[in-house]
């Protein structure tokens, strides 16, 4: 057994972890700009009410 | 609650650059995580097909599973970046407990989520590399493999607790003691085969020469590796910082406008 197979499963693992994390992050990221924004929005229409 | 509001500082207005003129280093978590991103898929090809093995025979014998000795190009990087995340982890607890700033907690909160994305690549490809070579996954007589489980399993702790319980000043602290001490295994981690010789391989990398330890080209793709792993691990502690920023001025802004409504 040279242990070829247990190195690929085991840098799937590794680069599955990093790419689902950093993809986490960037969804995450994009999602709270769009609140932040929506939050923006509702302030600015508030405001023209008043 | 915690307050938020103090987190950006700027009056309340959110600190994007619409135009996408000004940046600075902050903005460049993006351009360093893609760019490591790229240099670790490059790392796994390479480690994988290209790079230097195992001789499977040497004078001090036979290596049982010489091909699995290729996990060690991202298992070591791994393992170092995790312990760039303890600091970083360490660092947030610190200056919670100094300032009790939300700065230093955002730092808290990246340091635990990449200590445990690190930590989890590390215990999970350690195991297949030494039930491989080994035949058994785990040493319980191994420090180094134990203190580095009870170091991940801080990680999954502060980062399940951060999600599960109500984000208030006395769970802050709690965490952040937890994430104070739980520093302390990082020197242990880190030196625990040369304090303590068991199974797992001894300060291989750091400590090799000439004629004693791993090959100069092993040596120097480990490190090549552990470059790239860096740039990722930069990238994704300022993403995950913006993450948290972002975050907390969302929150602001919903207890502003409740404020109001309530007014």
């Amino acid at each position: 057994m040279s242990g070829i197979t247990e190195a690929y499963i085991a840098y799937t693992i590794m680069l599955g972890l990093v790419i689902w994390f950093s993809r986490d992050v960037l969804t995450s990221i994009l999602s709270l700009e769009d609140e932040l924004e929506a939050l923006s929005d509702e302030e600015v229409t508030a405001s023209e009410e008043e | 609650m915690v307050d938020c509001g103090s987190v950006m500082g700027n009056g309340g207005h959110h600190p994007r650059r619409l135009s996408g003129v000004k940046m600075n280093f902050r903005d460049s978590g993006y351009a360093l995580t893609y760019l490591g991103l790229a240099g670790i898929l490059f790392v796994s090809i390479i480690g994988l097909e290209y790079a230097p093995g195992l001789k499977p025979c040497t004078g001090g014998g036979c290596w049982g599973a010489p091909e699995a000795y290729r996990i060690i190009y991202l298992h070591v990087p791994f393992a170092w970046c995790s312990f760039l995340s303890f600091c970083v982890l360490f660092y947030g607890s610190l200056m919670w407990y100094l300032n009790r700033s939300e700065e230093a907690w955002i730092y808290f909160q990246s340091g635990s989520d990449l200590g445990l994305i690190f930590g989890l690549g590390v215990i999970t490809s350690g195991p297949i590399w030494a039930s491989a070579e080994w035949g058994v996954p785990w040493d319980w007589a191994d420090m180094r493999l134990n203190s580095f489980g009870l170091l991940t399993a801080i990680a999954v702790f502060l980062v399940y607790s951060r999600q599960s319980q109500p984000d208030t000043q006395q769970n802050r602290d709690t965490l952040a003691a937890i994430g104070l001490f739980g520093f302390v295994l990082v020197p242990i981690t880190a030196g625990a085969t040369k304090w303590w010789q068991t199974t797992h391989p001894p300060h291989l990398v750091v400590e090799s020469g000439d004629t004693v330890g791993m090959s100069p080209e092993i040596r120097t793709f480990l490190l090549i590796s552990f470059g790239l792993m860096c740039i990722l691990f930069t990238g994704l502690f300022l993403l995950s910082n913006k993450r948290y920023r972002l975050a907390a001025e969302v929150s602001s802004r919903k207890n502003e406008i409740d404020q109001e409504a309530i007014s």
